[in-house]
């Protein structure tokens, strides 16, 4: 019974992704994900917030390679990642990616039969 | 704000667990019963002498506490289920503490109960998703800290590794545990990897079991001849939930924030604490969380675990009933479990994992929310 919602993310005109996060004229806060309830550092509401495209950049504050999954093929490595923007997202790795914390990373889309999804690769490896 | 210190002294007088297990076909209610009839044979008390209860559980139903109870003689006392994840069992203990601190009632039960059930998420309800939901899992979200850990601290694999190693050796000695077997680190570090570094020794079990405590006043010790020796008092009830945290750790620093304000509450400090049931259902969190309440420096606890600063004998003993990760964690029961194993702690009836002089024990679960619940128990005056 989850609510239908738009897409997490979009891109520009160069085709970089733009994660579609919120900004909070409360508390002046970026945030990520993005919901319609209230700004969870203030409590802000309504027209306080507002929907902003935060550019998908960000360092890499900690990582783990995955063994078991119930659906999706393992391993594949999740990261934590702290945009510039602020926000702290979990995101997946390009597969490959051989990360260490500190590292600086980048959104990238990936054509995924017919769909498209967006991951994160590391600065100073191949983009697959 | 008033605390338990504010209000009168209320004591443990009688605990009881069903074994913790893994899935079986028993049913919640015979699981329930038993630790309840436990709880009451070891206070010496009856079902008609119980005045009000709360039951603690995350997964089985609505109102399947009441079509428990009701099978040791329905007595029309108040009661209620309590869900708070991972903390019911802890929430209900708090409930039926305090009930009794504030002259609600003289003698009231907490217990908590859960099968393996249907994992329904509140929180998914609510529609608000991330990038990779359906990537993460809790064993990834601590795989991912204990990364941290070890690039913040220096800590090996291995080292991490041995909490499980002393938290198995403490389950083998347990008869309530689910995992009773010593195991050496080779074992623990055997794969298969579950997530990062963190392997199936290092996670907590899934399984089902109950835990039962009865809770007393003054009064009520006196009503039912209790002796003294055997009442353990509860000093501090300290419960937290989510705040902005920045890019720490928001378990981490909601368990400083509360054990911080239960130290307040029982005018007691780190030292002070023989005895610590903390929630580790990852190895690492054990490390973090001993941390976080000050029982070693900051990036100390690796080292000091293995030095046995953590072991029963060892300056404080952590998780002598096996804890998370060997005792096992069944959700509703886990937190009232914590509270019947320092009981049994403090008053010096844990046989072979007994930590030597305990006179004061300290509870600490954590929950999805997050939320966080840290009791502070000591011991009867000789």
């Amino acid at each position: 019974m989850e609510t239908v919602r738009p897409p997490l993310w979009i891109t520009d005109e160069a085709g970089a992704p733009l994660l579609r996060g919120m900004h909070c004229s409360g508390c002046g806060a970026d945030l990520f994900p993005p919901q319609e309830y209230g700004c969870i550092r203030c409590g802000a509401y309504g027209d306080r917030l507002r929907e902003r495209d935060l550019p998908a950049v960000g360092t890499v504050l900690s990582f783990a390679e995955v063994h078991v999954h119930q659906s999706h093929p393992v391993p594949f490595t999740l990261a934590e990642i702290e945009l510039d923007a602020g926000p702290i997202v979990r995101a997946a790795l390009a597969p490959g990616s051989r990360p260490r914390i500190g590292q600086r990373a980048r959104g990238l889309i990936v054509a995924d039969e017919g769909d498209a999804r967006l991951e994160f690769a590391l600065a100073g490896e191949a983009q697959s | 704000m008033k605390t338990l210190s504010d209000m009168r002294p209320v004591y443990v007088v009688g605990i009881g667990l069903h074994p913790y297990q893994n899935r079986s076909q028993t049913s919640y209610v015979t699981l329930g019963l038993r630790a309840v009839r436990e709880a009451l044979a070891d206070a010496a008390i009856t079902w008609p002498d119980v005045e009000s209860a709360y039951v603690g559980n995350a997964l089985i139903g609505m109102a399947a506490g009441a079509a428990m109870l009701r099978y040791l003689g329905a007595t029309g006392i108040p009661f209620a289920q309590v869900e708070n994840a991972s903390a019911s069992g802890s929430t209900a203990f708090r409930h039926a503490a305090h009930e009794v601190a504030a002259g609600y009632t003289d003698v009231s039960l907490a217990m908590g109960v859960d099968t393996v059930d249907q994992w329904r998420s509140g929180p998914a309800k609510a529609g608000v998703r991330g990038l990779a939901d359906h990537l993460s899992a809790p064993f990834t979200h601590f795989a991912m800290l204990t990364q941290k850990y070890m690039d913040e601290t220096g800590a090996t694999p291995e080292q991490i590794a041995k909490v499980a190693v002393k938290n198995h050796r403490n389950g083998a000695f347990n008869p309530y545990a689910q995992r009773q077997q010593v195991r050496t680190l080779e074992e623990v570090l055997a794969p298969p990897l579950i997530s990062g570094v963190l392997t199936r020794l290092q996670c907590t079990p899934v399984g089902e079991g109950a835990a039962a405590v009865i809770v007393m006043s003054e009064e009520g010790l006196t009503r039912h001849g209790i002796p003294r020796s055997r009442a353990v008092q509860v000093l501090a009830s300290a419960s937290r939930s989510e705040q902005p945290f920045g890019r720490e750790n928001g378990d981490v620093a909601l368990t400083r924030a509360t054990t911080l304000e239960a130290y307040a509450q029982a005018s007691v400090e780190p030292r002070d604490i023989d005895v610590v049931e903390v929630h580790d259902a990852f190895s690492i969190e054990e490390l973090l969380y001993v941390e976080a309440m000050g029982f070693c420096k900051p990036g100390g606890a690796a080292a000091e675990l293995e030095a046995g600063a953590f072991d029963i004998g060892g300056r404080h003993a952590v998780s002598p009933s096996g804890g998370l990760i060997a005792m096992g964690h069944p959700l509703g029961p886990t937190g009232v479990g914590q509270v019947a194993e320092v009981v049994r702690q403090l008053r010096g009836e844990a046989g072979v994992r007994q930590q030597p002089n305990a006179r004061m024990g300290l509870t600490h679960m954590v929950g999805i929310g997050p939320v966080c619940l840290v009791h502070i128990l000591r011991a009867a005056t000789a």
